[in-house]
């Protein structure tokens, strides 16, 4: 049997005060089934509160490394109070030497392969965050490139774990993207008027095997791309367009040493690596007065993407923007995403970016002033002007989707029942589907009215107007 | 895989030309297939900067070359003729509490009292805010009552927008509603409102206030006395539970407060109190 710690040495572990003293009725006998141990580990079902027991593994082969932990609560701390409540139990002699469980039993397994996969032993063994939900939101947050999950080495160490995941994880999605590519490149050899193109299947079926390399955001894309297939006449351009740019996607992730550290971050965010959020939130911070311009909603297979368009910045210009993500899970109400802030509100605070090509994506650190209710809408450019700042940020990022504007336009007919922006420079069409541009019609009589929108290759998504003093989210 | 460096402008443009020829062999190329059509060499100032073997690949790097030029350089188009202006309407909008009720009614919720909101408006001379202009005009598709009543509310910009915008099916319009329709009217006050408040309260009492009668007392609240709303509030918060009753009670609450919300709302001069 491994030998027993002190109950002084278990409580040295737990990451607070306030978990060591959680940990305490914890520890009781009777709260625990089935507890067991062996030279090497000691686990159990933590069956005091919950209809679903917690199981709860304790892995103490490692002499140089200290305990690793298991436990499927929900509780971020590790190691959590139920961990620590064995250990005490396990302290006090409660523990008798067992068979290990069934999932006990796969867990340390797992270790210890991976132990033997690994070349060098870990100095440090900090701990394997295995609780259940760590991952859930990370293929979705991959969605838009990086749904970031905070990284657990809370002291400051290196988590040699941590590490070696990023590495696997990242050898599948260099084996994803390398099949992305011959996929491509298969479709043109063939040709795209060929007709397995129009079968959702083909395109369904390259999805798949991008979550399972895991990453997710080229997925939805190729999901998005396959939308267009026989859209209007002239389909194949569009897709032909699509297929470019995740090729260069692809490409370009196979070869990151290669490229300027922005322009690697940015295609490393593009293809689905996460970035912590504590990573982006110890970055340099911009601060500034933030106008919350605008929301625009998409739905990615079940999760709703959610993105809030911020804008400061002088009057006549030039406008800082900057987009908040959210994701919720689409359920059977609809959208499950709350809208945080109100459209129209502004507020003092610290934004921090994402790293990439170009700051749009950004993760919002310290309020300074309350959200107050704004009359004013951002600064407003001419159209003409809009679509050349939109075009520096595709030439940073070619694979952007879209970008926010905020003009003074008019609508204009196209027929069809298709609308524009107009203004003196120019036009802008209004996205095909959009429902509601008899709003914006009305509220203009036909005069410039001030509008935030989303550009994207297909026209302009209009989000919000300011008319009157008051913001109409579209 | 851009072009290196900012040109100048007629090399700008002389790019911009062959790289739309460019992109017409590409696609050309890439609708029949490498393995059948063979890929012209590219125009000058599209050479690839990265060689490929395979014609598929070629393509898609020279592709990926002319696609993020197309997209950085997009260009705003030639605008289309614009629409006339709307004719001038004097009258201000509405404030935004009563812009909000009127979005909130229009949206379903205790549109029992949307008549009112029209008459209260048209006596204090604003009109709905045009934003909600669409809505109202697609609502009266339905019902020609409401459209006469809320045409004359939104004014010349109803029949401005109808005829802006063909594609929304409202341009045309009744002169007077169908025979036998009911006018969009606020129902008659009563006489005595204490009396339908005590005959309400009673209800509660006896039970009878239950979802079958919701009908008739939404009808009830809305012909009622505003001055005799408060005491409503009052007495429905205090009706004793039953589950037979709680939904009318809950429905018979929301309606007396929204209605006692307009009004304020509404109300033409500003020394209307809030509501409490």
């Amino acid at each position: 049997m491994a030998v027993r710690p002190t109950h002084d040495q278990v409580l040295s572990l737990a990451p607070d005060k306030a978990a060591a003293k959680a940990a305490i009725p914890v520890s009781v006998p009777g709260a625990w089934s089935a507890a067991g141990c062996d030279d090497g580990a000691v686990w159990g079902q933590y069956i005091a509160t919950s209809s679903e027991p917690y199981n709860v593994a304790i892995d103490l082969s490692d002499d140089a490394g200290g305990p690793a932990y298991r436990c499927n609560c929900p509780s971020r701390k590790i190691p959590c109070k139920h961990a620590l409540g064995l250990l005490l139990l396990l302290a006090n002699g409660g523990v008798a030497p067992a068979r290990r469980l069934p999932f006990a039993a796969e867990w340390l397994q797992r270790r210890a392969a991976s132990r033997a996969d690994a070349a060098d032993e870990p100095a440090i063994a900090a701990p394997v965050p295995t609780h259940d939900g760590d991952e859930t939101a990370d293929a979705d947050g991959g969605a838009l490139g990086g749904g970031a999950r905070s990284p657990r080495d809370d002291l400051g160490v290196i988590d040699p774990a941590r590490q070696k995941r990023q590495i696997e994880r990242s050898e599948r999605m260099r084996a994803g993207l390398q099949e992305l590519d011959r996929w491509l490149a298969d479709r043109i050899r063939v040709g795209l008027a060929s007709a397995e193109l129009g079968d959702p299947a083909t395109w369904e079926r390259l999805a798949a095997r991008l979550v399972d390399a895991q990453c997710g955001s080229l997925a939805n894309r190729v999901k998005r791309v396959a939308t267009k297939v026989g859209q209007h006449a002239r389909w194949h351009e569009d897709v032909l367009e699509e297929m470019a740019l995740m090729h260069a996607l692809a490409v370009g992730a196979q070869r990151t040493s290669a490229l300027p550290g922005d322009l690697a971050d940015g295609v490393h965010v593009a293809t689905g690596l996460t970035v912590a959020k504590d990573d982006v939130l110890a970055s340099v911070p911009s601060t500034a007065r933030w106008i919350v311009a605008g929301e625009s909603r998409t739905r990615e297979d079940k999760i709703t993407v959610q993105r809030t368009w911020l804008a400061a910045g002088p009057p006549h210009g030039p406008t800082t923007w900057a987009m908040l993500l959210a994701f919720g899970a689409f359920g059977a109400f609809g959208n499950e995403v709350a809208t945080e802030h109100r459209i129209g509100s502004a507020f003092d605070a610290d934004i921090h970016w994402y790293p990439g090509g170009i700051n749009l994506r950004a993760l919002l650190g310290r309020l300074h002033s309350e959200p107050a209710a704004s009359a004013s809408p951002p600064p407003v450019t001419t159209i003409a002007d809009a679509l050349r700042t939109a075009g520096w940020a595709l030439a940073g990022e070619p694979w952007l989707e879209r970008y926010p504007l905020c003009v003074a336009a008019a609508p204009a007919p196209l027929g069809n029942g298709r609308w524009a922006l107009a203004d003196d420079t120019g036009s802008i069409p209004i996205v095909g589907g959009f429902a509601r541009t008899a709003e914006i019609v009305a509220v203009s009589g036909g005069a410039p009215i001030t509008l935030v929108g989303e550009w994207s290759a297909e026209g302009v998504l209009p989000l919000t107007l300011f008319a009157s003093g008051q913001a109409v989210p579209l | 895989m851009t072009a290196a460096g900012p040109p100048s402008v007629s090399a700008g443009q002389a790019l911009a030309s062959s790289a739309s020829h460019e992109w017409s062999n590409l696609v050309t190329t890439a609708v029949l297939g490498t393995d059948r059509k063979r890929l012209p060499i590219p125009p000058p100032g599209w050479e690839s900067l990265r060689s490929a073997d395979d014609p598929a690949v070629e393509l898609l790097n020279r592709a990926a070359a002319v696609a993020t030029a197309r997209r950085a350089g997009m260009q705003p188009v030639p605008a289309p003729l614009r629409i006339e202006s709307a004719p001038a309407d004097e009258r201000p909008e509405c404030s935004t509490a009563a812009a909000n009720l009127l979005a909130r009614m229009l949206g379903g919720l205790h549109d029992t009292v949307l008549p009112e909101w029209f008459a209260l408006g048209a006596m204090g001379g604003v009109r709905p805010p045009s934003y909600l202009i669409p809505a109202l005009l697609l609502r009266g598709r339905r019902n020609p009552a409401f459209d006469l009543v809320a045409r004359s509310a939104i004014g010349p910009r109803a029949s401005w927008l109808a005829d802006a915008m063909p594609e929304l099916g409202v341009r045309v319009v009744a002169k007077s509603p169908p025979a036998g329709a009911d006018p969009f009217l606020p129902p008659r006050p009563h006489a005595d409102s204490a009396a339908v408040v005590s005959v309400i309260v009673q209800m509660f009492l006896d039970r009878s206030a239950s979802w079958a009668a919701v009908a008739q007392l939404r009808l009830a609240v809305a012909a009622m006395d505003p001055s005799w709303l408060a005491a409503l509030s009052l007495e429905l918060n205090r009706a004793p539970f039953h589950s037979a009753t709680e939904r009318t009670r809950v429905e018979l609450t929301g309606l007396t407060q929204i209605r006692r919300e307009m009004i304020a709302a509404l109300a033409p001069s500003e020394s209307a109190g809030p509501v409490v």
